[in-house]
């Protein structure tokens, strides 16, 4: 299996120590470990906003270690944790969708909203079956925490990106709405064949998603195959 | 009762200041940026026109060199809270400060500098016209510009700065960005308003800011009576309506000051202007529609 993200020795304070892991091509790893085990240290780590005391981070064998957060967009796509923070609440769903779909490419000067493009953005909103495809006007404020969240999935796939890294998406939302996030997960990742990391505290997702489990205790990690 | 040549005059400088406002909603409104640089950046521009004009320069390039030269104050804003972290209020602050012995320097250590036997924009050419095509122009440059996807990345970074880096956005530029822009307009008001007043003098830059948000929240007080509720929160306020806004909000602003100049009927004094206008402001701000 091709070998995508890598971690090499990677070593942040005391959280993470000497840490060291290879994620393949579509494969889908949970992430899991107790509160303060370095879960969130360890993507802030892969997406740039921590830069390592110790150790590289590699993608398909270059180092990005000491590439800022934006200039990895075009290769890591992220679902917060809250979904506040996924989208921007006072702007627009087209407006959002527009952003989103530029990550990692140039932003031009020239480039205004366009029919053509609002179409595209109603494709990929239908596939949530939340109605949001009628809604690109309305603010991404004005959706309820699950729509919020189911939005900023979306925003995370519209550009293809080798790695996609979900940070407890459904730790805010009510059981209904998470079964919901989590098939729209699962069908992303059987249709597009993406590489994923996701953190996770449900006990259930262990066994039902994901092929393998990578547990962070005391700064290290213990992996268990789940195949 | 003000007269029409008062009220003509409020027109005028309300216009002029509009651009002000439109710098202070860039910071203060789309790149949510606390910036104190515009009482330093407001007279730069004034004095790098004065004194351009007094040796001989066309007043257009002077114009255009305010421009610059407010811009060049907002980098250096942006240079100090973005790359040395120092506090954004701060940083602004800093630069307002030292620029004030700048802007002496380049006035040869006299605070003020008269214009009156000097060519400027306005010598010629109907005053008010000409100031409200360069604020339209602006609006409409600007307001196209923040539609675009640039511009766009510029509101988000300002917004959603996380999520922004997340899109690939080079959030620490676009500030330093949005700052320069911001204070390239202020610095470009800042010289427009010395060549319509035919003088510059040092002591006008502090208070820029009170004007400048005042006239903002103004606009967007009497804005938000206009637009649906769900977009009458400040941040939700379409571009194109937002700065009209502005520029509508600096002008309510100076004929506020125009009456607030007549109220010697009412037993206040000249000194009572600050108060009376104050007071004014609060009157409007008060019945401000309530927004989620």
């Amino acid at each position: 299996m091709r070998e995508v993200l890598t971690l090499q020795k990677i070593t942040v304070r005391d959280v993470l120590t000497d840490l060291s892991f290879t994620v393949g091509e579509s494969e889908w790893v949970l992430v899991v470990g107790d509160n303060g085990a370095g879960k969130t240290t360890l993507f802030n780590t892969i997406l740039g906003n921590i830069l390592p005391d110790r150790g590289k981070v590699l993608i398909e064998g270059s180092d990005v270690t000491s590439l800022p957060p934006h200039s990895r967009a075009s290769v890591m796509a992220h679902v917060f944790q809250d979904p506040t923070a996924g989208t921007v609440g006072h702007m627009t769903i087209r407006e959002n969708l527009r952003l989103a779909s530029r990550r990692g490419k140039k932003r031009s000067y020239l480039r205004f909203p366009s029919r053509k493009r609002d179409e595209a953005y109603r494709e990929q909103l239908s596939a949530l079956r939340m109605n949001l495809e009628d809604r690109l006007d309305d603010y991404a404020g004005d959706l309820s925490g699950g729509q919020r969240q189911a939005l900023s999935i979306v925003l995370s796939l519209l550009t293809e990106s080798k790695i996609w890294l979900l940070d407890e998406i459904t730790a805010a939302l009510d059981q209904k709405t998470s079964a919901t996030i989590l098939e729209v997960v699962r069908n992303t990742l059987r249709q597009r064949k993406q590489t994923c990391l996701m953190i996770t505290h449900n006990p259930q997702h262990i066994g039902q998603l994901g092929d393998r489990v990578l547990i962070l205790k005391d700064g290290r990690v213990h992996e268990q195959d789940l195949r | 009762m003000l007269a029409w040549e008062e009220l003509l005059v409020a027109l005028e400088i309300g216009l002029i200041y509009g651009i002000l406002a439109i710098g202070i909603y860039l910071t203060f409104r789309v790149i949510n940026f606390p910036d104190m640089t515009c009482d330093g950046s407001f007279i730069f521009g004034a004095v790098v026109s004065s004194v351009l004009i007094q040796s001989g320069s066309n007043p257009a390039t002077a114009l255009l060199l305010s421009l610059v030269a407010g811009g060049l104050a907002g980098f250096l804003t942006g240079i100090l809270c973005v790359w040395l972290k120092i506090e954004d209020f701060l940083s602004g602050i800093v630069i307002a400060f030292m620029l004030y012995s700048v802007n002496l320097r380049a006035m040869g250590s006299c605070p003020n500098i008269t214009l009156v036997d000097q060519t400027t924009c306005f010598s010629a050419g109907n005053t008010l016209l000409s100031i409200s095509l360069v604020s339209a122009g602006l609006i409409l440059l600007l307001s196209l510009f923040l539609r675009t996807d640039c511009g766009l990345g510029l509101r988000a970074a300002g917004q959603n700065p996380s999520f922004a880096s997340a899109c690939g956005i080079p959030v620490r530029v676009m500030i330093i960005g949005g700052l320069v822009l911001s204070n390239a307009l202020i610095g470009l008001c800042g010289a427009l308003f010395t060549q319509y007043q035919g003088f510059c003098d040092i002591s006008q830059g502090p208070g820029t800011l009170v004007i400048g948000l005042a006239s903002v929240m103004m606009g967007e007080n009497f804005l938000s009576r206009l637009l649906p509720k769900k977009a009458a929160h400040a941040s939700r306020i379409p571009v194109l309506p937002a700065l009209i806004a502005c520029i509508g909000g600096s002008v309510a602003y100076r004929i506020f000051i125009a009456f607030a100049l007549h109220s010697d009927s009412f037993g206040m004094k000249t000194q009572d202007l600050n108060l009376v206008t104050g007071l004014l402001i609060i009157l409007v701000m008060k019945t401000k529609r309530t927004t989620p």
